[in-house]
């Protein structure tokens, strides 16, 4: 299956119940979202049409990797700064390969 | 040839217009659609999840209850990972906006939600960084919260399933034994334990809005192996194993209204839903965000998640889902 990419911030559903994702949306094509806004939708009419429709902003694969890396890294980071305690309670973030 | 009438036993329905498509519908009826002519027929239900609104407040490890128009979602953590507070805010949700409403009395992430938006629970939880596990519950009436009586198990990333005036709080997390497998019930003015789940467990999915006399718990977080599939089923006085989800998990939101009708929604990092019909799990379609310590709510066919943790910035999440099940609708034509 081929991808596009793009980021955008999720607006949740509007106040004229206008959702960043709607239910069509999800029988006419894969999305899937990541750190940093990335969101990764299956390469065919309907998906070109939900990032026309959100304005999400198109990138290559290699830039909405390196976003998401660049998010997972500091994660990572903030994780290896916690207590004992936290660590024990939740694993350290793991890295993600985008489709 | 056979007529419809001699297969079926009656004769097609004539209707005024197309039929709904949105759950709950008989799927599979032919009918004869007079405002246009034609013979149309409803397709098999299809789940999805789509957008809801996103709460005020990113949080993770809130926990919630309600349907998916009427929901609360309250408590978590929602500074940085680690923070030296739980959140005592409470947040009410229409369907399409979720609205500040009064604070719980005390601050908790991970506790077992339970009820409706006019008539909840919020049973134990953790308070970071003191004092930890609580026994506390309090109860809310759509307006406000008050304290109620004590659980006897302190206990974090719990269940709750039922009413305020019959309800559980099943297994969760407490340090030395860890995970437990001690339910305990309510009957509208005490809790008492009842039977053990067979598996102990923290962290599992369950039928959240199921009475508590017959629910499901699935999946979960054991001592060894640290995640597991099991599900089992409650009648109201024991548990009993049953199918396995597909995939082992933990931290997963949950919903649904019976011991025969769940869904099973993300995880620690994972977006993967499952729907359970009293007899198998099947893979259904996947959150659009990958996340786990979620506030759920709802049943197996309309649902709600909200909140939840997962990498990235911010780590606590403002994200809502709403899963519905619609129907197509295809015109019969012939030749």
């Amino acid at each position: 299956m081929a991808y596009k990419y793009s980021v955008k911030a999720n607006w949740g559903k509007k106040a004229n119940g206008d959702p960043f994702i709607r239910h069509e949306d999800r029988k006419m094509f894969h999305i899937e979202g990541f750190p940093g806004d990335v969101w990764v939708t299956e390469d065919n009419v309907y998906g070109g049409r939900w990032i026309g429709r959100v304005a999400g902003v198109e990138k290559t694969k290699a830039e909405a990797q390196a976003i998401v890396d660049a998010e997972i890294t500091a994660a990572q980071a903030a994780y290896d700064a916690e207590s004992d305690e936290h660590k024990a309670r939740y694993s350290r973030p793991t890295d993600i390969t985008l489709p | 040839m056979a007529t419809y009438k001699e297969i079926k036993g009656t004769t097609v329905k004539v209707r005024s217009s197309s039929m709904p498509t949105t759950y709950p519908q008989a799927a599979g009826e032919l009918y004869y659609n007079s405002s246009n002519g034609q013979y149309e027929f409803l397709g098999p239900g299809t789940g999805a999840w789509s957008s809801g609104g996103n709460l005020n407040q990113v949080r993770g490890s809130n926990k919630g209850f309600g349907t998916q128009t009427a929901a609360i979602s309250a408590g978590g953590a929602h500074e940085n990972p680690g923070a030296t507070s739980s959140s005592e805010k409470t947040e009410s949700y229409n369907g399409t906006t979720w609205t500040e409403v009064n604070d719980l009395n005390v601050g908790r992430q991970a506790f077992g939600g339970l009820g409706t938006s006019t008539a909840g629970f919020c049973v134990s939880g953790y308070n970071h960084p003191t004092p930890g596990n609580l026994t506390n519950v309090e109860s809310w009436n759509g307006t406000s919260w008050t304290e109620t009586t004590d659980v006897n198990t302190a206990r974090t990333s719990l269940r709750g399933c039922g009413t305020t005036t019959a309800a559980l709080a099943i297994g969760g997390y407490n340090p030395g034994p860890k995970q437990i497998a001690i339910t305990e019930s309510w009957n509208g003015s005490a809790w008492s334990e009842t039977g053990d789940m067979n598996t102990s467990r923290s962290g599992a999915g369950n039928a959240l809005s199921s009475p508590s006399t017959d629910s499901i718990i699935f999946g979960g977080y054991t001592p060894s192996p640290p995640n597991t599939a099991n599900a089992e089923t409650w009648n109201g006085s024991s548990w009993t194993e049953t199918g396995n989800l597909n995939a082992a998990k933990d931290n997963m939101g949950g919903s649904g209204d019976a011991s025969t009708s769940a869904l099973c929604f993300g995880g620690r990092t994972i977006a993967n839903t499952e729907s359970w019909d009293g007899s198998s799990w099947t893979e259904v379609n996947d959150l659009s965000l990958a996340r786990g310590y979620v506030a759920s709510g709802g049943s197996a066919t309309s649902a709600i998640v909200s909140g939840g943790e997962a990498p990235g910035s911010p780590y606590y999440k403002a994200d809502t889902e709403e899963w519905t099940i619609t129907h197509s609708i295809k015109t019969v034509t012939t030749s």
